[in-house]
């Protein structure tokens, strides 16, 4: 842990002192609106706030009104930073984001979900029925379960809600029979709004929502945000902000961000590949 | 209790009942007035303040949302819905970069008048607060609150109590003037007894109705006219007794009398031819002296008893005409004092019987001849005016005159003042003028004349024909 520690100081001094000028500019910071923008953004904001603080990089929370709308930006390349998989699908490939950073903690899943008093008790049950999707380029809340259902030759009608929370919000208010949903967000919303469901299905897991860069961002501002939210959790003001922030949605532990890699997300679009080729996109 | 504003006092009972139950339901309600409107401006002063902290707190939790996502669409939306509240008068949105949405509507044309406004010191609040998410700040909201609705609700309010009090005026006035009306109405009943108990009807009385302190009142009257009643027939019964003794004594003694006055006469013409000692003679001449004047007083006496009636026709008769009889009866008597005699009595004319009123006069005349000077020819004046259904008579001597404390017992029955009245004079002359007088409604008093003498002056009614 202190080497660890150790390191990541250094990274900082050395990334300081190279780039000094590169303190100056503020990054757009495109969140996905799998939660409602308030919510995300008192999330986020504090964190980003420690990045500004610790490395000099401002960073400005964006998001948009639907997860639909954001990631038609983000394929366009809107933002500089953004925390999505929607990177991943085949539609936002030339925008070009790169993985730097996944968050620490438990995989997440796709995951199918009913309401807890709902007389479904397997996916055979959503045989042509409603089903609720935050949107058609979301992974966990979309491809993954769609994929389930399409490989499970069960046919639903999709629905969309906008943002997974809305999806969920429709799930309990019963204005659809099923929900795909990203597990975490799942986990989080149950908890938060005292919501009592049950899961008929869950896929196989994968690597939590992560922070991607745009190719325009110079490399050693990624790398120093990269390096400060990679050390976050490390210290303590840091992890008082992530533990702060995760009480704001639910998260729970382990918080923090951890280095990753385009590679650890493959089979993520591996996913979205087979939904639109299954879709004819 | 003394009532404290003197033309209060002149005030009939009710209109100084309406007068204070006015004065103290309106000061009274103004006050009430004042008092409650002074707090309901304090309650919707704290309530603007309210308002706008509510306005404030709401439009962070609206706003963030499309804030974050640079919704100004929804923005100005959000801020426009704000400025159509009815205390809203503007909305600001400013963001960190200067940018500004504003919604703000005309502002309504107040109710309430100006003055009105003024006095409330109600004034319009103006607040913003920052909208910090996650401790960034993304801009500040601005919010006016007009103070325009706290004022016209004040002013509606103020207008119905306002209203509520002339009701309540209205109301007081309406039961005061019902219930004293009616409850005072036993006091006219009681006035027109009263009135019919001093015009010598004792058997007026009042029914006993009306409010337990009217009733105490009327019992009390009744009982006094019962009390007077009683006493007035005692009265009358010994008054008519009285009168019928004397009366048949003056009767009765008149002939004894008249006898006495006969034989003294015979006896001193029997003896007129005999030389009587002086003592014999000086008896002789005094039996004489008194029995004549025994006879007078009884005459007088008779005449006293009679003069409460009129003797005789009554009718209208013109004072000078009367004056005139009077004189001519005393005409030797006036020439042999060489009297000088003035009459201005103009056409003047009094409702009585001839023989009283000549009887009246002569009287006076008698008396201003009896007490002149002895060494003045007496100066008599008759003098006569009418005015507002009333007679002034007035007959002025040079005489004696009458000392101001003999003034009024010279009106008792055989009271003479002077000795030079002389043994014919019975003393029951002002008495019998007062007796005809006060018969007649009227009063008798003596004034001294200018220049020294008396003068009787009479005051009578009119009467009814003249």
């Amino acid at each position: 842990m202190i080497r660890r520690h150790a390191w990541t100081l250094v990274l900082f001094a050395a990334l300081a002192w190279e780039q000094p000028g590169t303190c100056e500019e503020s990054y757009s910071f495109g969140v996905v609106p799998v939660r409602n923008a308030l919510l995300s953004a008192r999330y986020w904001n504090p964190i980003l706030d420690y990045v500004e603080r610790k490395s000099g990089v401002v960073l400005e929370f964006t998001t948009r009104k639907s997860s639909q709308i954001y990631s038609e930006a983000e394929a366009g390349g809107a933002f500089d930073f953004v925390y999505d998989n929607h990177i991943f699908a085949p539609s936002h490939t030339p925008a070009g984001y790169s993985v730097v950073l996944k968050p620490a903690g438990k995989p997440l899943h796709g995951q199918i979900a009913v309401a807890e008093t709902s007389p479904l008790r397997t996916p055979r049950d959503l045989e042509d029925r409603e089903m609720g999707f935050p949107n058609k380029d979301g992974f966990a809340g979309y491809a993954v379960p769609m994929a389930g259902l399409i490989q499970a030759g069960i046919s639903v009608r999709p629905v969309f809600g906008g943002n997974q929370e809305g999806v969920m919000a429709q799930l309990r208010a019963g204005t659809i029979a099923a929900g795909g949903v990203n597990s975490r967000v799942l986990e989080e919303y149950g908890t938060r709004e005292g919501f009592r469901y049950r899961v008929l299905w869950t896929s196989a897991p994968f690597l939590d929502i992560p922070i991607a860069v745009h190719p325009r961002v110079p490399k050693p501002v990624a790398a120093l945000v990269r390096a400060t939210l990679a050390g976050m959790a490390q210290d303590p003001e840091g992890e008082r902000i992530l533990k702060a922030s995760a009480a704001i949605i639910g998260q729970e532990p382990p918080y923090g961000f951890v280095a990753a890699e385009d590679r650890e997300y493959a089979d993520q679009g591996a996913v979205y590949r087979l939904i639109w080729a299954k879709e004819g996109r | 209790m003394p009532i404290p504003l003197p033309f209060l006092a002149r005030l009939s009972l009710l209109s100084r009942v309406m007068i204070s139950a006015t004065l103290a339901l309106v000061v009274a309600g103004n006050a009430l007035l004042i008092i409650s409107t002074a707090g309901d401006a304090e309650f919707f002063a704290a309530q603007i303040a309210e308002n706008l902290e509510g306005e404030l707190d709401s439009l962070v939790i609206a706003l963030g949302e499309p804030v974050i996502i640079g919704d100004y669409a929804t923005i100005e939306q959000s801020l426009q819905v704000r400025a159509k509240r009815a205390d809203v008068r503007r909305v600001v949105w400013t963001d960190k970069k200067g940018k500004t949405v504003e919604a703000a509507l005309p502002a309504a044309a107040p109710r309430a008048p100006a003055w009105f406004a003024r006095l409330t010191r109600i004034t319009a609040q103006h607040g913003s607060r920052a909208l910090v998410i996650g401790g960034r700040t993304y801009g500040t909201i601005e919010v006016e609150v007009s103070a325009t609705a706290a004022h016209d609700r004040l002013w509606e309010d103020f207008i119905r109590h306002l209203g509520i009090l002339a009701l309540a005026l209205g109301l007081d006035f309406a039961g005061i003037l019902l219930v004293l009306k009616s409850g005072l109405r036993p006091l006219a009943r009681l006035t027109q007894a009263a009135n019919d108990l001093a015009n010598g009807d004792f058997s007026s009385r009042i029914p006993p109705k009306g409010s337990p302190e009217l009733l105490r009142v009327i019992v009390a009257f009744n009982h006094m006219a019962d009390a007077t009643q009683t006493a007035q027939r005692k009265w009358r019964f010994s008054n008519e007794e009285l009168h019928r003794l004397t009366e048949i004594t003056a009767h009765h003694l008149q002939e004894p009398a008249r006898r006495l006055v006969v034989f003294a006469g015979r006896l001193k013409a029997s003896l007129a031819s005999q030389t009587l000692n002086e003592d014999a003679a000086l008896s002789l001449t005094f039996i004489e002296q008194q029995a004549n004047r025994l006879r007078a007083l009884l005459r007088d006496i008779q005449f006293y008893l009679a003069v409460e009636q009129p003797m005789g026709e009554v009718g209208t008769i013109l004072l000078s005409e009367a004056a005139e009889a009077a004189l001519t009866g005393h005409q030797a008597a006036l020439a042999a004092a060489e009297a000088e005699v003035s009459t201005d009595t103009a056409e003047v004319r009094l409702h009585i019987d001839r023989r009283r009123l000549i009887k009246l006069l002569d009287t006076l005349l008698d008396n201003a001849l009896r007490y002149r000077r002895p060494d003045t020819p007496p100066r008599i004046h008759i003098a006569a005016t009418a005015l507002g259904g009333r007679v002034h008579l007035r007959v002025a001597d040079n005489g004696l005159g009458i000392a101001p404390q003999y003034r009024t017992q010279v009106f008792q029955v055989f009271e003479r003042l002077h000795p030079v009245a002389g043994d014919d004079n019975t003393g029951i002359g002002l008495s019998l003028v007062r007796r005809i007088v006060e018969s007649e409604n009227g009063r008798v008093w003596i004034e001294e004349t200018p220049g020294g003498g008396a003068t009787v002056i009479l005051d009578l009614p009119q009467g009814t024909e003249a």
